[in-house]
């Protein structure tokens, strides 16, 4: 049996690839500074700059019916325009009218609901979708916020008819960063380290690394339950039920702020799994009940039988508010919170064949086989099942 | 001797865990385990079952009977009571391994899937492929996929048509019901008539006679009929 401690260094290795590479990651920043420049002679002026898991480090492989499909990276294309003097469709036809004067962009250009998505070809075998969010800033204020930064973003309905959506990213990556930031000085050091030895071909001082690569054990543990989280619901067939990233980010952060700062990745998922399985007792207990047991956990809620996960920037948002509409949500996140159990906690009592297994179901297949040397886990030869058939009971 | 048979050492080949533990004038029984490492998306399965197949002479007029006999399938709902395992509706069989009907393709498709399927099935509680409901439900719903149709209740009706072409006034009904031409199952039932599946859409319409005549000329009818009328005075 291969020694626990070489498992660990297998599981770290999959943690520390689900990222996007530093090729594509450069390719990205240079689209979409070309992207602001060329609006600039069009006339437009805007700031440019990353949105979501792009802009939080934490961009993941994605899985989509049982199979890898391409990168999403969100960028917020801020114009300064005064909201209340022009209209959500004339913000989102301004850019995208622009972009399909182009010859560059107008062929890789499909409006979606909230933004303009271009569609960039593959660089080693892998493609990613920029999505371009208009947007102007918002002097929504919230009463017991003083320093928010709210964008107003369009968005088209099934009528087409478009309205303002109110968000602020950047009150979310502030408070994400400042939650994440003791990890980082634990270990950004010995982090740029590994990353020179990886990449010396391509950067040749460390102040050249883009703080983007330099991650956290925090960082890690997200992307990695944002992939297995895709290869899970997408295994069950419940992959319109999936939990958002942004409750996965939100809860990790809030439950890994408690956690000792000095943790592995291995040690960093096991806390903040085994934190999160105590939720689950909000399925059958009363909301008294778990509030008087455990009056420290805070992070899920149910008042009055509604499941609540405020977004910590913005209390008016409730993450879980499609939990209150569709039962099943909660149920299914609770079972992927057991599954994660089964899958992570239990890697030093099985042998090597079920954990190789295992990480080939959570994280999927290409990617472990990708990293990870299947032979030295004695494992057999896999071949594609060649027919699908449905089993039919008499 | 069965042409069929000859396929046997490409199958103890191909699955060196079989092997033949009996071999007479009426049958041949083949048993041992069977490994599974088969990949489906990004989700591999590695399992072992072990297995008895029994293949009768007169295959495949007779298809084999597979058994799973370590124990291991249990509280499934796709086996029978006896044992045997439900692969799938003898249509859907004979219609995928027409016209060579080749043992090894119904071991290494069939079975494969269905042990494949029960593996997923204990691990994430779906069947991976969809399955298909108990008895005549799921003969139908193979015909609703066969025919490319939307409903099994037009499956039924040109597997019926078939066999008798006085359906005029019903082919009107189930044309208004479902919002297709008549042509569109004009066309079906005139292409499953030339078919060479004829024969085994025939077995299937003598085997469940009873349960489409008595819809056909009975209460599915009598309901369309009610909703033609209701929809009229709307």
């Amino acid at each position: 049996m291969i020694l626990v401690e070489n498992r660990m260094k297998d599981l770290e290795t999959l943690f520390r690839n689900l990222d996007i590479s530093t090729t594509m990651y450069k390719n990205a920043v240079d689209k979409y500074n070309a992207i602001a420049s060329y609006l600039e002679t069009k006339g437009i002026k805007c700031d440019i700059y990353p949105q979501g898991s792009f802009a939080l480090g934490l961009v993941t492989r994605p899985v989509k019916e049982e199979k890898d499909v391409n990168y999403d990276l969100d960028v917020i294309c801020e114009l300064v325009y005064d909201k209340e003097k022009i209209t959500p469709e004339y913000l989102k036809h301004l850019i995208g009218n622009a972009l399909k004067e182009s010859q560059t962009y107008k062929d890789r250009l499909i409006e979606y609901d909230k933004c303009w998505t271009l569609e960039f070809a593959e660089i080693n075998e892998i493609a990613f979708n920029m999505d371009i969010i208009p947007s102007v800033e918002d002097k929504k204020t919230l009463s017991f916020y003083f320093d928010t930064n709210f964008l107003a973003i369009t968005s088209k309905n099934e009528k087409d008819d478009y309205d303002w959506i109110t968000i602020n990213p950047k009150d979310y990556q502030s408070w994400f960063e400042n939650i994440n930031k003791p990890f980082l000085d634990y270990c950004q050091d010995s982090e740029k380290r590994l990353f020179m030895e990886s990449y010396k071909t391509i950067y040749n001082k460390v102040e050249e690394i883009p703080t983007y690569f330099i991650k956290s054990p925090l960082q890690r543990v997200i992307q990695l339950l944002k992939r297995q989280r895709d290869i899970y619901f997408s295994a069950i067939k419940k992959e319109d039920k999936k939990p958002i990233s942004a409750i996965i980010t939100t809860l990790c952060s809030q439950i890994g702020e408690k956690a000792n700062k000095n943790i592995s990745d291995v040690e960093l998922l096991t806390y903040i799994v085994s934190e999160l399985d105590i939720y689950s007792k909000l399925m059958n207990d009363s909301e008294e009940l778990f509030n008087k047991t455990y009056s420290e956990k805070v992070t899920i809620k149910k008042r009055k039988n509604k499941w609540e996960i405020l977004n910590p920037v913005n209390p008016e948002d409730n993450l879980a508010d499609s939990w209150n509409d569709d039962k099943e949500k909660a149920e299914l996140f609770f079972g992927w919170i057991k599954n994660l159990q089964k899958t992570f906690l239990g890697y030093k009592e099985i042998n090597d064949k079920e954990f190789f297994s295992i990480l080939e179901s959570s994280l999927g297949s290409t990617y472990v086989n990708k990293y990870i040397e299947r032979k030295k886990y004695e494992m057999p030869v896999v071949s594609v099942l060649s027919a699908h058939k449905k089993s039919w009971g008499y | 001797m069965n042409i069929h048979l000859f396929e046997i050492p490409k199958l103890l080949t191909e699955f060196p865990g079989l092997k033949i533990i009996k071999n007479c004038e009426l049958k041949l029984i083949i048993e041992g385990k069977i490994e599974i490492a088969k990949l489906y998306g990004e989700i591999p399965i590695y399992d072992d079952y072990e297995i008895q197949i029994e293949i009768l002479r007169n295959y495949p007029h007779k298809l084999p009977i597979v058994k799973e006999i370590g124990g291991k399938i249990k509280k499934y709902r796709h086996i029978f009571t006896n044992g045997n395992l439900c692969i799938g509706t003898e249509a859907d069989i004979f219609v995928n391994l027409f016209p060579e009907y080749s043992l090894f393709r119904y071991v290494d498709e069939f079975v494969i899937s269905y042990l494949f399927t029960y593996s997923y099935f204990t691990k994430f509680g779906v069947f991976p492929f969809g399955d298909r409901s108990h008895g005549f439900n799921g003969v139908l719903e193979f015909y609703q996929e066969h025919f490319d149709v939307s409903s099994k209740e037009e499956a039924k009706f040109i597997l019926a048509s078939i066999f008798d072409k006085s359906n005029v006034v019903k082919m009107k009904m189930i044309s208004d019901e479902y919002s297709n031409p008549i042509s569109f199952y004009q066309e079906k039932i005139e292409k499953a008539i030339d078919s060479d599946f004829y024969s085994i859409y025939k077995k299937d319409f003598e085997k469940y006679k009873y349960k489409i005549t008595e819809k056909r000329g009975g209460k599915l009818w009598l309901e369309m009929s009610r909703k033609k009328v209701f929809s009229k005075k709307v």
